[in-house]
Order: structure tokens, then sequence, then C-alpha cells
């Protein structure tokens, strides 16, 4: 904890212990953690009366006294995708032992073994993004995390799987990992994060990534979050995409009773496209929040953002799509889209899918619907004898899907629909 | 008081930019300066209040005190000092009134000006029923076609009048829409009202003409604020017009109203607007701060409430018609046209809230944004887990006319009832080269051109308007335009 600090937010005394003081790490990082340390200590946790968190609520947070842990053990898993090198984490700790990167030298890992590399100072202390105070958390707090450079015209060999294993002990643990990631002019890369968690008990994972797509760049980031009931999972992407590059990011969101994935785009150059999809299938008390902030900021970009959900027992989703278009963004093109499907009577779905625009040469629209499983589907496939709770699982399936189809990556989409289809107990089609 | 020299120049200078910007000089009767429960106390004793409804004005003031401006709108202005105001200001008069004769004459020729003769409607009245209650600054003026409303049992008068005849009624609906408390600005309207709209229609009666009222603020820093009541009993239909207008001055003046809407069951009520006031210069000098709360409360089954709204004056609007949809099969409706042009800026929007099963709700909102204007939507659709098979659609569109304005879309969808089945969708794009083309083609100005374009942009909404106002409101488009291209 550093001192000198006059003011302190709600819920910051929680946290006080997680803050890293500064050791052995580079002048640029001890001064980047004290300002963000600063940061968080003065707004603390966001409340509800935060617009951003208008309808997540994190004052369970504050209650519920995480520890930081040390590392351990943890054993492996199996990849989702065929070939891919897998990168593991466990409780936020790399883990080089249980993880198989042979041959990818593009992987930097553990985060304290190349602080010293000039153009992560560049990447993680850009101050384009709006202040994030879960963002800040982590750069106060984080202790292990990876990194992935390309240099120009590189492609990744083989597609990276990261496994963020979560493994709760008997006192609640908290864990914030860090990435950065970087791909120079004309690289490209896939990139599967799978979040997972292994026994029961509480816990909170508060990520964060500070990725840039340079010139002509493709990254395929596609997250899969299945975490365990008791699990909290907070993230935090800023990702900032050059002259006609690709960010296709995509989410699916299984897991964890309260979990945010929260993603801001500066698309910067000419003619560059960012795609956020995401599909979300919730029961019992989980919260599901997708936020995303999506700032154009040069001229002929375009953004993509498609999520469907289906809640059901007491469940509640939250989409938040934010599209700002600078002046300097004509020709913008901009379309985000939130459907949800109201599985039970006590499920909640809030919508709010917002655009603010500067630029007058510009197309963006927006969408939002909720409602129940049209029962004409159903009736259909009961019609050609299909039991009701297959077909229900198979109209749900078509339902998320969709978002799904929107993935670039022919492999990275096979996986995420079979992580699906296993969710919902359906063989693959 | 007295026009100064620097509005008479202002008005020259803008020609008829601003048509209704003018100051008519009449001798008028206003509180001391600034807000104080003496002020409150004045304007009670002044409109001869009972003490039930001094204490309800005291007991908002001492809320109002303890709450704070809301900041959440996309609004930049600076502090408003409200202790920098006359809350009370009324044309000065020996003896009320007993006919439009005795009305003074230049207040007459004031509403001639901006087009609405009262006498010619009144001898027109075979032709077109209309009637009219008109507010001059805070007080009701006059009244017309009372004799003809009571023939049918409708009760039209202003709100002051309405407390002294019907009390019961008044204490009964007031507040009960919107709370007190509501808000900043409602707090505010509720401790210092002056006058405003009373309208009840009993059961099973529609109501013969239109009716309407015309709002202007003329005193030199005055804020007006009006409270008008709708009270629609059980299968009744009422349809209702406000246009507001203001002279042009170089200050900005504060208008804070309150409007509750209560339809009972299978009562329908439609509250049409055109709001005008005036809007402040190219610089952003001056113009009307509007700070609305109007809501509307679908009570009884299968009642009916349709908002239809143009906007486009005021500096500042901030403005959010809703419907609370507590009856079975109750519906909502909300029609918007806003223009923001120059410095204007605009936050407005609605709120469904259902409640009832099979409710039913429909928001079609058009905003266009030129020079160096802000225009925003805000809406609500709630549906609470008692809205069984409730059903809302929205449609929003924004249309961009410059690449130094803004448009912003702000929707909140809340739903918590599975069977519910809610729809939004919005556009934002520029105003369409193509048409413009072809219009200038045909030898159209680009100006005229604009103005069809953006007319055809807003058609869905116009035609939701009274036919009369639907042309005038036309009009008004191509006028709030002007100035936005070349």
């Amino acid at each position: 904890m550093s001192a000198g600090l006059q003011t302190s937010g709600p819920g910051v005394d929680a946290f006080r212990t997680a803050f890293r003081q500064p050791s052995e790490e580079p002048l640029w990082l001890s001064q980047f953690r004290l300002s963000q340390t600063e940061q968080f200590s003065h707004s603390g946790l966001p409340t509800t009366k935060d617009e951003g968190w208008k309808y997540t609520s994190l004052r369970p947070l504050a209650r519920a006294k995480y520890q930081i842990v040390e590392a351990c053990e943890g054993g492996s898993v199996s990849p989702v995708l065929k070939g891919a090198a897998q990168a593991v984490f466990v409780n936020g700790y790399f883990r080089a032992e249980a993880s198989d990167i042979s041959g990818l030298e593009q992987f930097l890992g553990p985060f304290n073994g190349f602080l010293k590399e000039p153009w992560l100072e560049n990447l993680v202390t850009d101050t384009s993004f709006k202040y994030q105070t879960m963002y800040s958390l982590n750069a106060a707090s984080f202790t292990d995390g990876f990194a992935l450079k390309l240099g120009a015209d590189q492609q990744l060999p083989r597609p990276l799987e990261l496994v963020f294993l979560s493994v709760p002990g008997d006192v609640p643990g908290m864990w914030h990992p860090r990435a950065a990631i970087d791909l120079g002019a004309n690289a490209s890369a896939t990139i599967i994060e799978r979040h997972l968690s292994v026994g029961e008990g509480a816990y909170l994972a508060n990520h964060a990534a500070d990725i840039r797509v340079g010139e002509n760049a493709r990254l395929v980031h596609v997250k899969i979050q299945d975490e365990g009931s008791d699990g909290r999972h907070l993230s935090m992407t800023r990702v900032k995409v050059g002259k006609k590059s690709l960010y296709d990011g995509f989410t699916l969101t299984l897991g964890g009773s309260l979990s945010r994935s929260e993603t801001e785009a500066c698309v910067e150059g000419v003619g560059a496209e960012v795609r956020l999809n995401g599909a979300y299938s919730i029961t019992g008390k989980q919260h599901a929040d997708h936020t995303s902030r999506i700032n154009h900021l040069a001229q002929g970009t375009k953004s993509r953002q498609v999520y469907a959900g289906a809640i059901d027992g007491n469940g509640r989703g939250v989409f938040q799509g934010h599209i700002v278009v600078d002046q300097a963004a004509q020709q913008t093109d901009g379309y985000q889209m939130n459907r949800a499907l109201l599985l039970s009577d006590t499920a909640e779905v809030d919508s709010k899918p917002t655009l603010e625009i500067y630029a007058d040469d510009v197309k963006c629209s927006h969408g939002a619907t909720a409602g129940d499983i049209d029962e004409d589907h159903l009736f259909y496939l009961r019609a050609r004898g299909i039991p009701a709770p297959a077909a229900r699982s198979l109209v749900v399936r078509g339902f998320l899907a969709d978002p799904i189809e929107n993935i670039s990556d022919d492999d990275a989409r096979a996986a995420v629909l079979d992580v699906l289809d296993a969710h919902l107990g359906l063989e693959r089609l | 008081m007295s026009a100064t020299a620097e509005t008479i120049a202002d008005v020259e200078k803008l020609g008829d930019r601003y048509k209704y910007g003018f100051v008519t000089e009449i001798e008028s009767e206003t509180a001391p300066k600034g807000l104080s429960e003496d002020v409150i106390r004045f304007i009670s004793a002044k409109k001869e209040e009972p003490d039930w409804l001094l204490e309800w004005r005291l007991q908002a003031y001492a809320k109002w005190q303890k709450m704070t401006e809301p900041n959440w709108a996309k609004l930049g202005y600076p502090p408003i000092d409200y202790q920098d105001s006359y809350y009370y200001s009324a044309p000065k008069q020996k003896d009320a009134p007993k006919s439009l004769d005795e009305v003074d004459p230049e207040l007459l020729e004031t509403y001639a000006k901006l087009g609405i003769p009262l006498k010619e409607q009144e001898m027109l009245a075979g032709v077109r029923n209309v009637a009219v209650d008109a507010v001059f600054d805070s007080v009701s003026v006059a009244t017309t076609f009372k004799a003809k409303l009571a023939e049918a049992g409708v009760i039209f008068c202003s709100i002051s009048e309405a407390v002294r005849e019907y009390p019961d009624l008044v204490r009964k609906y007031l507040g009960s829409v919107v709370p007190q408390d509501d808000n900043f600005f409602a707090a505010l309207n509720c401790a210092v009202y002056t006058d405003g709209s009373f309208v009840y229609v009993p059961k099973g009666v529609k109501c013969p003409m239109e009716l309407s009222t015309y709002f202007r603020i003329n005193a030199e820093n005055t804020g007006q604020f009006e409270r008008t009541l709708i009270i629609a009993d059980e299968g009744s239909y009422v349809s209702y017009l406000e246009g507001c207008t203001a002279p042009m001055r170089d200050e900005n003046q504060l208008h804070a109203a309150v409007v509750e809407l209560v339809a009972h069951k299978d009562a329908e009520i439609k509250y049409s607007t055109v709001q005008n006031w005036y809007p402040g210069d190219e610089n952003g000098k001056g113009g009307i701060y509007n700070f609305v709360t109007k809501r509307a409360l679908c009570q009884g089954d299968r009642s009916k409430v349709m908002w239809t709204q143009v906007e486009t004056g005021s500096a500042i609007t901030w403005k959010y018609p809703s419907c609370v949809l507590q009856g079975d099969d109750s519906q909502g409706e909300f029609y918007s046209v806003a223009i923001a042009n120059n410095m204007q800026q605009a936050d407005t929007g609605t709120k469904m809230i259902h409640m009832g099963k099979r409710t039913r709700s429909r928001i079609i909102s058009k905003g266009i944004s030129a020079g160096r204007a802000q225009n925003s939507y805000r809406g609500l659709v709630k549906m609470l887990p008692s809205a069984d098979k409730g059903r809302n659609f929205t449609q929003c569109d924004s249309l961009l006319i410059g690449d130094k304005c803004g448009a912003h879309t702000f929707p909140y969808i809340e739903s918590q009832n599975r069977s519910a089945r809610v729809e939004h969708e919005a556009t934002t794009s520029k105003i369409s080269e193509d048409q413009l083309f072809y219009c200038r083609q045909r030898g159209i100005g680009e100006e005229e051109a604009v103005a069809l374009v953006v007319n055809g942009f807003c058609r869905e909404v116009l035609q939701q308007l009274p036919m009369e106002f639907a042309v005038e409101a036309q009009k008004l488009v191509g006028i709030s335009l002007e100035g936005s291209v070349g």
C-alpha cells in the first residue's frame, strides 16, 4: 500500500493487501502501478449508481475478504483445439510444466520474465482508454500473466490455447492475471482463452488485457468462460486496431456466479474492423454481463457486435454496448444487437445498446429483443418426434449459434460449438 | 417591464427566423425575485389557494431543497441560479375577464400573431371545434368553448380555477402520477407552479372537440411552471394539444412543467405537443431551458394513452413523456420528432413501464440534428414480472445534417417476464444525398429540399397529430432547419 493516499473509495480496504509494492520491477511499471493504485483507491469499487455498472453490483466483492494466494500446482486440461499450443495458468500463475508451448517463441511467460521488453511499456501505459476501475485494481495487484509478441508479417505457427484454471482453497482467493498482446503489421494469430475451475469454493478472477493489432494484421480472440458456480469472473480487455486490421473477438459465457466481460476498442486505423460477438447460457442465480465500448476514431471503420443469450432459473443477463463515432470517423459502419431468450418466469435481461455519434456520414444501427422461445419452433420439432427437453435445447442451440457463426476462424468456431453442445447436452450435429 | 433595444435589434437582424420572437408590452405583476417559503406563500395567497395546497407546496419545497439537480442527461449548460428568477408573473388586470371581449386587446393580438386567433375560432366554432385555454406567463387568461364543453359534462379550465371549483378532484389526483419528490424539477414545479390546465372527462363521454392550450413565456427573467392534470374517467376519450412559444431574449429562461394524465378503464387520452420555445440564437445565446416531467397512468383495464410531440424549440430540452401501464390490456404510445439546430441540445425520449397483463407499447422516435446541436434519445422499456404477454416495439431513427452536430441513442431495455416480447431497433444516418439531388434536379431550392426530405423522415410521427396541427408542424420543421445547409 502506498503512503499518502488521502481518499478511499467504497470497498478499497478489502483489496489493500493485494496492492503490490514496487520491487524489482522496472521503473515505468512501478510508476504505472502507483498511479493505478491511487486511482483505484480514490474511486473504489463501482456502485450501481455508476452508469456503466447500473445492472451489475460489485457490492458482494467488498464483503468477500478475498486474499492473494501463492503459486500452486495444478492439473492439465485436454485442449479443445487440435494441434493448439497450450499455456496453463493456475490461480493466475503461469505453470510452465503443465503447458505445451514448444516452438512458440512468440509466447512470453511468466510475465515477470520479460517486463524489460521496450514495447511492453508502450502498450501497457497507453492513455487513450477511458478509466476503468477494475482494470486499475488489476494493474495495482497483478502478480503474473503472459505476453504475446508477433513481429511484422509473422503468423502464429499454431493456434494458442490459454487455460486459466481456478483452484479455490479454504479461504476465498483472488487473482489478477494480466495479458499483453502485440501483433505487428500483417501478422496473424488465433487465440482461445478458456476459463475453468476445479472443485468448489469462492474466488475472484480479475483479468486485464492490453492488445494492439498492427496495420493489416488479424487477431481472432475467442474466450470461453465455464467456471464454477462460486466463481466471480471479471475481465477488461483493451484493444487498439490499426489500419485495415481486424480484431475478431468472441465470448462464450456459461459459468461463474457473477461474470462481466468488458471490452473497449479504439478503432484508430483507417478501414479497420472490430467484431465483438458473444453467446451466453446461464441459469440458477448466475449473472452474466457483457459490456463493450467501441471508439471509432478513423475513417471507413467498421464494427459488428451480435450477442445472443439464453437465461433460465433466476439468471440475469446484461448487455451494454456503446458505440462512439468521432467527428473524424466519417463512413463508419456500426452495428450491435442483443437477443435474449427468457426461459423461466424469474429470468431477467437488461439491454442498453447505445450510440454516440459526432460524424454525419455514418451508417449505425442497433437492436435488442427479449422474449420466450417461439412455440412454433418447438412444435415443429415435436411434430417430428423429438422429445420436449431435446427440442428446447435444439432451439436454444440454434439461437445461440447465430453469433458463433460470425467467428472467422473455422477451427475456433467448431470448438466453441462443441463446448456449447456439451453444455446443452447435445451431440454435435 | 419593457423590451430591451437589444432584443428589438436582434429581432430585426434575424428577420423572420424565429417569427414568435416578439415581446408584448403588458403590465404584469410579479413576485419578488428568488425562491423562498415567502415567495411560495405569496403565490399561494395570490391564487387564493386553500391551506392544504399551500402545505403541499411547502412540503415539496422542503423536499426540493434536499435534492440535487440531475446531471445524467447529455446536456451541457452553466449552473442555474434558482434565486435569480421570478417565480410569479401575471398580466395585470383590474377584474377577471368574463368573456373574451374583456381580455386585454394587446394580449389577443399576441395570440393572433402566434396564429391562434381565439375570436376567430369562436366564430368558426361550427367549422372547427377547438377549445383553447391560453396560458400567458403563468395565468390562464381565457378559456373558450366552456359552455359547449359544459354541456357534455367536460371540465376544461385553468388548474387554479379547478382548485376553487373542484377541490376534491384536484386533491385526489394532484401528485398521484408524478409524486412531489419524483425528481428535482418536478419538486420545484410542485412548490412554485402558477397555473396550467385541468381537464376532467366524465364516464362514457367522448369529448366533443379537441382541447388546446397555448403556453407563452412573456416577461423577462420569469420561469414558467405550469401544471397540467387530465383525468379521463371510464370509457371516455379526449384529445389535447399544447403549443409553446416564447419571445426572443438574450438571457435563458427556465421552464419546468409537470403534466399528469390518468386514464381509467376503457378511457383514451391523446396528448399532442408542439414545442417551439425560443431556441436561442446561432451562437447559443438565450433560449429556454425546458425541463419537463410528463407521465401518464393507464390505471384502468384497456385504457390507452398516446403521446405525440414535435420538439423544435428550446435551448435545452429535458423531457421524457412516460406511460405507466398498470391496467390489463392497457396501451401506451409515444411518437416524437425532435429537431435540434444551431446550438440546441435535446435529451428526450420516453419510459414505458409495463405492469399489467397483455400491456402494449409502441415508440417511434425521429431525431434530427443540424448545425452544432446535440440530440439524444433516451428511453426505458421495462417489463415487470407481472406483465404477462406484454409487448413493446421501439423504433428510433436519427438523421444528421452537417458534420458538427451529434446524434445519440440511449435505450434501456429491461425484461423480467418470459412471455413478454420486447423489440428495439435504431438507426443513425446522414440525410440522403440522392434524395436531395432528386429534389434539386426538379428545381427545388436546397433548404426546401432538406425540409421536404426531413418531413418525409418524420411523416410517421407527424401524421399522428390532429390534422391542422400536422400542417403547422410540417411548416415548423422547415423553419427550424433554416440555415442548416449551405
